[in-house]
């Protein structure tokens, strides 16, 4: 760099990098990479560091396998109970109907209103089924995969061109020319304009049979929707959410306030078909534990350069089956995911490194029940989490929980201490692995959780992969995993 | 001759990975890790002092490629983050005399500083809704840069004077 030609090259060079990186462009960022990988082999260098601190480590990881046991029944037990909230609590919604279990695995990549679901091989899910979560409406069923058994899409009710009838009963009926018991008709479908401050997700409403409605229960009413649709009856009566009337930029719309986290918070579905079609008992579809389902790898030193992160470097990669997001565990507790998957080493990111997002459900322990969703028993899913990062003094994982459907549980008004596990949605990651105990708080959120993880995982070196349905031999799909 | 630099460049990027190695190491779950000095780029800029401009951009390429062997950072981002940190050390050597020790030390903190801040820019810029902000306290960061500033000082000759590296140093100390 002897020249100012020099200087002015490199420091071209380094614009482009440095724009590359905030914005990145996927295909170049992969031949970087590629190009990369070679020099994690300088690892091989530094072995003798890792032996220094073997002996604490195997303790650490034999102590988290120790009861692994009773772990993974008590795993399956919380995924199998997590399940029965996909059904209506409310047993009129249940009665003449047959009900399916899926569970959502996925977005699609062109429509985060397109909810790509898995239900058991076999099952007579059709075109136009309704799908709901407990006693609230959900979406309908808009394709089933004939290469793919066991998976559909459902086109989910935030959907901007998505339409269903609904009844109001409303505390005020009577008005607008209606006789007392009289429900307002109108149809929901889409959602209101949330506007640059990202506003709380309502339902939008068209055509209400009368304008003067402000208020009142909303539930799904096709059962006089035109058209051949030999489904449309069977969602009639479940719940869509409450009716009021909001301000959003300056307009006064009626909306529906629903009674589910559409955004991050649907993981665990019923699919409704003629009671003749109902499919039998719970279906585990992505049991965890089993074993061929999970690659078994080893971590280099542990420890990021960069002190604030958790990245570890795997040695494994697509040669070896793993891909990107895919979970990390050993035993029955989720430890992170891979970020970037390279052909023999990926890139990982553990619990603590922020910016990490991954669903959860939680399982109460201190004997609260959930009312909504799901008004049962059953463990819950609180949704998205986000990773914060870890608080140095104690150890504990501070994670973002947006709480966007309050928690309200009944007995105790206090927090609820409750272990979380991880939650379907994300295909790389399995439901059901254990992540640590928090206390959760009432209300709508964002809450910051502190979670205690059982071991860390800084520094141990053995992991196991999921590679889920890839050792079945299935090919990838076409959606949009969060990693 | 051409075999000779080779070869340093070789054993620096041994010195530079076991650096690294022990800088996380050092920093995995500790409380103390921001106070963990940046061992590879203290060890960088003390080299980069003494070496000739036209070989900066591979000092800079080899800094990326060892840290990447054990970070979890894009490598486009370490990239761009090491010919950055280069570039300005350079810059700060045509002011300054990078051996004296109180500009020594000053640099070396101020680059340390820059270079950790661009890594959690990247890592903000890549999940702006998960985030929303810098994934690390100025506290932290300074924290960093003041514990690399020190080392610098006390032992900056030192390190640029490891086994093997002497065919790349050019200008006297």
């Amino acid at each position: 760099m002897g020249s100012s030609r020099s200087r002015t090259l490199h420091l071209i060079v380094f614009l482009f990098l440095a724009a590359l990186s905030l914005r990145p462009w996927k295909s170049f960022e992969d031949k970087i990479e590629v190009a990369f990988e070679p020099a994690r082999a300088l690892r091989g260098l530094t072995l003798p560091l890792a032996w220094l601190s073997a002996r604490e480590v195997r303790a650490a990881e034999t102590a988290l396998l120790a009861g692994e046991d009773s772990r993974r029944a008590t795993g399956r037990a919380v995924l199998a109970s997590a399940q029965t909230s996909a059904a209506p609590a409310d047993l009129a919604l249940a009665r003449g109907r047959g009900l399916i279990h899926a569970e959502v695995v996925a977005r699609a990549l062109d429509d985060p209103n397109r909810a790509i679901v898995r239900f058991a091989p076999g099952s007579e899910v059709a075109r136009g089924m309704p799908a709901v979560c407990g006693d609230f409406y959900v979406g309908r069923v808009v394709s089933v995969d004939p290469s793919r058994p066991g998976e559909g899409a459902i086109d989910l009710v935030t959907g901007k061109d998505f339409r269903v009838g609904g009844a109001v009963f409303d505390p005020g009926s009577g008005s607008g020319g209606r006789t007392a018991g009289e429900p307002a008709l109108l149809v929901v479908g889409g959602v209101v304009p949330r506007g640059r401050e990202k506003a709380e997700l309502l339902l939008a409403t068209h055509c209400p049979s009368d304008p003067s409605l402000a208020a009142g229960l909303v539930r799904v009413r096709e059962i006089d929707a035109p058209g051949n649709d030999p489904y449309r009856g069977l969602a009639d009566g479940f719940r869509l959410g409450s009716l009021e009337r909001v301000q959003r930029g300056g307009t006064n719309l009626l909306a529906v306030r629903p009674g589910l986290d559409y955004s991050s918070g649907l993981f665990q579905i019923a699919v409704v078909c003629p009671s003749q079609h109902a499919a039998a008992g719970l279906n585990l579809a992505q049991d965890p534990f089993v074993e061929d389902r999970w690659l078994d790898g080893h971590l280099a030193l542990a420890g990021d350069p960069s002190f604030w992160r958790e990245g570890r470097v795997l040695s494994a990669g697509t040669d070896q089956g793993v891909e990107d997001g895919a979970a990390l565990s050993l035993g029955a507790s989720f430890l992170g995911c891979v970020v970037r998957a390279g052909h023999s080493t990926s890139k990982v990111r553990l619990l603590g490194d922020a910016g990490l997002e991954f669903s959860a459900l939680a399982n109460p322990e201190s004997g609260g029940r959930p009312l909504a969703p799901g008004t049962s028993d059953a463990p819950f899913t609180i949704g998205r989490l986000v990773s914060l990062g870890r608080d140095r003094s104690d150890g504990v994982l501070l994670l973002r929980w947006e709480a966007a459907i309050p928690l309200e549980m009944d007995g105790s008004n206090g927090p609820v201490q409750a272990v979380l596990y991880t939650a379907s949605g994300q295909r790389a990651v399995p439901p059901g692995l254990r992540i640590g105990t928090t206390v959760l708080p009432r209300g709508r959120g964002p809450f910051l959780l502190r979670v205690r993880q059982e071991q860390d995982g800084l520094s141990f070196t053995r992991v196991r992969v999921w590679r889920g349905l890839r050792a079945s031999g299935r090919p990838d799909g076409q959606e949009n995993d969060r990693p | 001759m051409i075999a000779s630099r080779t070869l340093a460049w070789a054993l620096f990027a041994a010195w530079i990975t076991w650096f690294f190695a022990l800088q996380a190491r050092l920093s995995a779950g500790s409380s103390a890790a921001p106070w963990v000095p940046d061992l590879g780029l203290v060890l960088s800029l003390s080299l980069l002092a003494r070496l000739e401009e036209r070989e900066a951009p591979v000092l800079a390429l080899v800094l990326a490629l060892s840290r990447s062997a054990f970070s979890s950072e894009p490598a486009v981002a370490l990239l761009a983050g090491s010919l950055g940190l280069v570039l300005l050390a350079l810059a700060a050597r045509s002011v300054v005399e990078l051996t004296g020790p109180l500009w020594r030390a000053l640099i070396t903190g101020g680059l340390v500083l820059s270079f950790d801040l661009w890594l959690a820019l990247v890592q903000a810029a890549r999940s702006p809704d998960a985030i929303g902000r810098l994934p690390v306290g100025a506290g932290a960061l300074l924290a960093a840069a003041l514990s690399s500033a020190t080392l610098a000082l006390v032992a900056g000759p030192a390190l640029a004077h490891l086994p093997g590296l002497t065919p790349l140093r050019r200008r006297p100390w």
